[in-house]
């Protein structure tokens, strides 16, 4: 079984863990065009090679970002979401 | 048995000549000794045809005596496919023989053999399968004639738990590299666990010769074993097999009993190699056998294996069996060596001296059957001609009972391919090596690693542990040096196969292949390794190309025109060797969750049906009057009051200066104005726009929500929250807390009055406690957080208290009660309850794409808030015309009572289908929920119902909820 | 009090195994609001099973939570004795062990009634809501939480059948805690060693209590383990 270095439990079988999927930008929600929203919403780039992913140890409820090569899966980096989202995210109103 | 058929001691290390064990084989009855194997005991009594072969039924004897060897394969007991030459003889032990028609002796399936011409490569592919529907008459006749043990359809499993075991650094292998790797990884401080497939440490060290003053091998080989057994570091396992490396140095190791799932930081390989079979006409005789098969039977189990020997060699080990033949009173007749000239050393010079004649460019060509073919009676020799494969056509015979062979090794190397590594042929050293570890925390060391000079297997054991003990992170001093040359290139013939006009030259014993079969598959067009590998069968038996892999990749690749210098076996896959189902199996986890209450549900009478893990209360009563009980407990409800168990709900709480605003986003309802002490639905849509989940928020305070969510659904939403505000970054904490607290409905009309004599700090006055309020104080002693709820459509009260005092609360309820005719309602009675109210249940009435306006829940979403999941899809989806709608329908009383999933149709069409229905006494009729065409839709509609069955029932559409429509009940 | 008169239906608070514990012959003692089991057999019996390997249920005993941004510099303000690290432990003499999981969460496990009173003080104040951080949660953990002992020389052995995690005493120090996953369950596991004898405390929630304890009993039958009540543990703690 492949170990994830979970940057909080340190390594641990990947039983353990979930994958959330790719992190990925949102477009604005009332600004982008119905296409945007769509290919945001049902479609993936299906990368070959290092993509950062969302995964969470399930027993500590924990949610950590992780690059991993869809080929080798081959872990490379682990770290605390916050490394990428520091600042408070706001939905303001569009403005039409 | 009579003693004199053993070899005297020190010959026999493994047999206990104190203890006799008795055993019977094929209905007769034998003795042997403690320590023996089945086969080793068998062959003490003179019993040398252990099997029959696969295809032809040809008789075979051992032919490696490994602990692998596939010539050994009996039934024992009710257990099919025991390796005999590995399996400890155990008093009353009853085996007998596979593969066999008759008897071992005369087996009739052997008159196969006279139609092998008849029967070539890929012959189950051509003669069965045609014409279509041929195989299915042939299968069963072929599966009798080629079966492998019978199963005992009546065996039951054993129980069998596994372990994780962990470990600093796992040596694989006892041998001399291992034993001198696991002592040095210990001397850095390393946790070491060495696991040796074989019942003692020492591995060659046992029984091979080595040198000629061979004394000095049993005094290395004794003082290692004592040093490892002394080490607390190091945990031996013994008769454990490795059978799987896997990521990250995961390791399958089968025990006897158990299967063990190992974590080690590092790993070394030391698993030796498979000294490799010659292939020449009659090569699978018994009395033909690998020279390392021979010391084995002398040295571990005192056999003498043969009275006068031919040992054909082409190393320096060829001498050594000789040199052991001759000191266990074997008459040894020749020595055929391979090479023209070989080159000068200790051992074959002690062979010289002892007069013995050595024959040199020679090889067998032919070995000779005795009678039956169950033994030998001399073996044809031939000079090598010009070319590989070519003998010159000067046979001569030497009379013999015994052939020796002893031309090379491969390296046991197939764990090593299982995590990422592989071996490749190397035309200088004529022999596979490992081309690429699994990763730089794998380290190899001995002769899996092409290193066969006993000194130099020590350096390299020493040097395997030192880099294991550094790659687990341990301080390391100096690395090791060598002294020694590996020898590798002195080991193997680079081409040991004589092909004989008239076949029976095997290249895979197990699957009884010769050498043409291998050409005329790649004749056939399958020349790609792989593929001749799938056609021909070849590498697929029991034994997994442990001795058929090296001669074939030869063959193969040179009929094929390829390159053989860094050529590739086909690829190796767990398990290494046969795992034991059972063990595998072992003890399954089956989590099961009980609510605070269970013992009292099971009490009561209970049928508990499962709810995820949970197990709750279907109903209380008898099973074959399940209608009556639901019913009872519904008018339980309606008429008095009812007790329902609902810790089940998922509960979070929300707290922090953001949570109103959390919750705006991530329901689709609006929060922020929710006034404390108030509760709120809450509806939960994903991206797409699609129902996930639904609850109540209780605001306790400005900054604090205790939110619940669905029994099955609780655990996704808190994921999907926790994941969500690590990217929103808001100011709140989110915390499940559904264990902390146990919960129950209170409903009916004398709900009121069972809750105000339980309570002396809540107001229960309608005025005081109205619908849709929240409260807290004491109930029936303990801190309890009240909410009036309507889901079952009466005046009623969630009342939720911390877990452990769940049964003390349900205890009190039901005494308060009492004088009121309280009962316990189980969860078929609330939902019959919830659809009268025409109330929905994600998951249930709801599927993966059901849209907010689809089940008719868009008074929950508030359109103007700027954000919340899902919202760009409702609206999107909402744009459009609808494609079907959430509809309550009704039939007369006494209909059938559609299932969950039957289709509604429209002539041809399917327009919908079913999602709740069933038969409710206090309305007097059926009722339901269904998707139906939005045309359909309108109250007064009839719509039609395919039933299981096929019939169509007409059912008329009306508005929800079917009871109490304007919802005076839960209001009081 | 007297032992042969404390039964665990007698009080509110009721242990989620408490009818595994009384087939299994306990007598009870009080502790707060609570029955928990003080002993099975003779105390030179259950002595031994402490060395060898015993399993004591818990849960009775009083433990608290909290998680959220600001708890540790709150709880430390309290006079909380604080973990330096995630995932560790520290004695507190006040509240009992203080165990840090993850960053922000904290769960105090109580020995006995006074710390149980203690930990039952620090709640008030923090539903008091004065100078409390302004996100964040108190967690009811001996509700939510079902709380195994488990100890001897075997019960690392007894933990590897059930847990993927290097429990073995080398590796996983005194006061180390894991939230990990045991039996398919999640849960937490302290290292807490009585008198010189590995310990571990196990937690999981507390519906699968009754689960776990098959398990954990199942695991146990291979090394003879039995069940030890509080009086066995208190005497080797001194």
């Amino acid at each position: 079984m492949k170990i994830m270095p979970c940057p909080l439990n340190g390594p641990r079988n990947i039983a353990e863990f979930v994958c959330g999927g790719e992190v990925k930008a949102m477009p604005h929600p009332s600004q982008a065009g119905d296409a945007e929203w769509a290919d945001y919403l049902f479609l993936e780039d299906n990368t070959l090679g290092f993509v950062t992913e969302w995964w969470l140890h399930v027993a500590s409820g924990y949610w950590f970002i992780a690059e991993r090569h869809t080929a080798s899966n081959e872990i490379i980096r682990t770290y605390p979401a916050s490394e990428l989202f520091s600042q408070r995210v706001e939905f303001q109103e569009n403005n039409e | 048995m009579s003693d004199s058929t053993r070899l005297p001691a020190p010959a026999g290390s493994l047999i206990d000549r104190s203890a006799t064990r008795t055993f019977t084989f094929e209905g007769r009855q034998y003795t042997g000794y403690a320590g023996d194997t089945i086969a080793s005991a068998l062959l003490a009594n003179g019993v040398n045809v252990l099997s029959r072969s696969f295809k032809y039924h040809r008789p075979r004897g051992p032919l490696v005596f490994n602990g692998q060897d596939t010539n050994c394969f009996l039934q024992v007991g009710s257990t099919p496919n025991v390796r005999a030459d590995r399996a400890p003889l155990t008093e009353g032990l009853n085996a007998t023989p596979q593969n066999v028609f008759g008897s071992l002796r005369f087996d009739f399936g052997s008159a196969v053999g006279l139609l092998a011409p008849f029967l070539p490569v890929g012959f189950y592919y051509k003669a069965f399968y045609k014409p279509r529907g041929a195989w299915r008459f042939w299968e069963p006749v072929i599966r009798r004639m080629a079966g492998l043990g019978k199963l005992d359809h009546d065996a039951r499993p054993a129980y069998r738990d596994k372990a994780y075991r962990f470990a600093d650094t796992v040596v694989i292998g006892a041998g001399p590299a291992g034993l001198a790797a696991a002592l040095e990884a210990s001397s850095h401080g390393a946790s070491v666990m060495l696991v040796e497939a074989g019942p003692r440490l020492g591995g060659s060290l046992n029984y091979a010769r080595f040198m000629v003053e061979r004394d000095r091998v049993v005094t290395a080989r004794d003082e290692l074993v004592a040093a490892v057994e002394a080490d607390p570091n190091i945990e031996v396992l013994t008769d454990a097999a490795c059978t799987g490396w896997f990521d990250d140095n995961w390791l399958a190791v089968m025990l006897e009993e158990r299967l063990l799932k190992v974590r080690a930081k590092s790993v070394v390989i030391a698993s030796g190699s498979i000294e490799q079979p010659m292939v020449f006409r009659n090569n699978d005789l018994p009395g033909v056998m690998l020279g390392s098969a021979a010391q084995r039977l002398m040295r571990e189990y005192a056999i003498q294996p043969g009275r006068r020997a031919v040992v054909a060699t082409a190393n320096s080990d060829g001498y050594g069996v000789a040199l052991d033949l001759l000191d266990h009173g074997v008459e040894v007749a020749a020595v055929v060596d391979l090479r023209a000239v070989p080159p000068d050393c200790e051992l074959s010079r002690a062979v010289a001296e002892r007069g013995v004649r050595i024959i040199t460019g020679h090889t067998p060509y032919e070995a000779l059957p005795a009678g039956g073919k169950r033994g030998i009676r001399g073996v044809v020799i031939d000079a090598l001609g010009h070319g590989s494969g070519l003998v010159a056509g000067q046979p001569q015979t030497i009379d013999c009972d015994l052939l020796c062979t002893s031309i090379g090794y491969t390296p046991a190397g197939q764990l090593v391919c299982h995590s990422g590594g592989a071996l490749a042929y190397d035309e200088k050293l004529a022999m596979l090596t490992i081309e690429q570890l699994p990763g730089d925390t794998a380290a190899a060391a001995g002769s899996v690693n092409t290193v066969f000079n006993l000194y130099a297997v020590f350096e390299d054991g020493r040097h395997a542990g030192w880099s294991a003990a550094r790659a687990a992170g341990l301080a390391v001093g100096a690395e090791p040096g060598r002294e020694h040359e590996s020898d590798a290139g002195t080991q193997n013939h680079p081409w040991p196969i004589f092909p004989h006009p008239k076949g029976k030259d095997f290249i895979d014993f197990d699957e009884d292949l010769q050498v043409k079969d291998i050409l005329h598959a790649i004749e056939d067009g399958y020349d790609d390794l792989d593929l001749v590998k799938r056609y021909s069968t070849v590498v697929m038996g029991p034994s997994q190309g442990r001795y058929s892999a090296l001669n074939t990749l030869r063959v193969a690749t040179r009929a094929t025109g390829r390159e053989l210098h860094g050529a590739r076996v086909t690829t190796q896959r767990p398990p290494f060797e046969p795992e034991t189902i059972n063990n595998l199996a072992g003890r399954a986890f089956q989590p099961v969750k009980y609510t605070p209450m269970h013992q009292r549900h099971v009490d009561a009478g209970a049928e508990l049906i499962s709810a995820g893990a949970w197990l709750r209360p279907a109903y209380y009563g008898d099973r074959d009057q399940v209608a009556a009980a639901i019913e009872r407990e519904a008018r339980a409800i309606r008429e008095g009051v009812g007790l329902i168990d609902v810790s089940t709900l998922g509960k979070i709480e929300i707290r922090g200066p953001d949570a109103a605003e959390f919750l705006n986003r991530v329901y689709t309802f609006a929060y922020v104005k929710q006034p404390i002490g108030k509760t709120r639905y809450l509806l939960m849509t994903e991206a797409s726009g699609a129902i996930t989940d639904d609850g109540v928020a209780c605001r306790l305070a400005e900054d604090h929500f205790y939110v619940t969510a669905t029994t099955g659904g609780v655990d996704a939403v808190y994921r999907n929250m926790m994941r969500l505000n690590a990217e929103w970054c808001l100011q709140i904490d989110i915390t499940n807390v559904t264990g902390a607290w146990a919960a129950v409905n209170l409903a009916g009309p004398e709900s009121r009055k069972v809750l105000e004599k339980l309570t002396d700090d809540i107001d229960c006055s309608s005025e005081g406690f109205p619908y849709l309020f929240y409260r807290e104080g004491h109930v029936a002693g303990v801190p309890a957080r009240l909410a009036r709820v309507g889901f079952v459509g009466e005046l009623g009260y969630e009342i939720h208290v911390p877990a452990g005092y769940g049964e003390h609360l349900w205890d009190a309820i039901l005494a308060a009660g009492a004088d009121h005719g309280i009962r316990p309602v189980g969860v078929e009675a609330q939902r019959l309850l919830r659809l009268e109210k025409g109330h929905l249940i994600v998951g249930q009435d709801t599927d993966g794409l059901t849209t907010p306006h689809e089940a008719g829940m868009a008074w929950a979403v508030a359109g103007k808030k700027p954000f919340f999941v899902g919202k760009r899809a409702v609206e999107v989806l909402a744009r459009g015309p609808l494609t079907r709608q959430l509809a309550g329908f009704e039939l007369p009383a006494g209909s059938p009572v559609p299932q969950e999933c039957n289709i509604v149709v429209r002539g041809e069409e399917i327009t919908g289908r079913v999602t709740s229905a069933a038969a409710s006494p206090t309305l007097n009729k059926v009722i339901g929920l269904a998707y139906v065409a939005p045309d359909q839709s309108e109250p007064g509609t009839t719509i039609q119902i395919k039933l299981s069955d096929g019939r169509l029932l007409p059912a008329k559409i009306v508005t929800a909820p079917f009871y109490d429509p304007d919802s005076e009940r839960q209001a009081l | 009090m007297n032992q042969n008169t404390v039964t665990p239906e007698a009080q509110p608070y009721r242990s989620f195994v408490y009818r595994q514990l009384q087939a299994a012959g306990a007598h009870f003692s009080h502790c707060r609001q609570a029955a928990i089991a003080a002993g099975y057999a003779g105390a030179d019996i259950e002595q031994a099973r402490l060395q060898r390997l015993a399993l004591a249920d818990l849960s009775p005993l009083p433990r608290l939570g909290f998680k959220g941004v600001g708890v540790p510099a709150w709880l430390q303000g309290q006079g909380v004795n604080m973990p330096e690290t995630a995932n560790t432990a520290v004695a507190d003499p006040q509240y009992g062990l203080v165990a840090r999981l993850g960053y922000n969460e904290l769960l105090l496990l109580g020995r006995d009634a006074a710390q149980g009173d203690a930990q039952e003080r620090l709640a008030a104040t923090w539903q008091a809501g004065a100078d409390i951080p302004a996100q964040g949660n108190l967690l009811l953990r001996a509700h939510s939480h079902a709380c195994f002992g488990l100890y001897g020389a075997f019960a690392d052995q007894v933990l590897a059948k059930l847990c993927a995690v290097d429990l073995r005493p080398r590796t996983f120090a005194q006061h180390a805690a894991a939230l990990t996953s045991v039996a398919r369950v999640g849960a937490i596991i302290i290292r807490d060693d009585v008198a010189g004898v590995t310990g571990y405390q196990l937690l999981v929630d507390g519906s699968y209590a009754v689960y776990l304890l098959d398990c954990l009993s199942d695991a146990m039958t291979e090394f003879d383990g039995d069940f030890i009540g509080l009086d066995t543990l208190a005497a080797a703690a001194g």
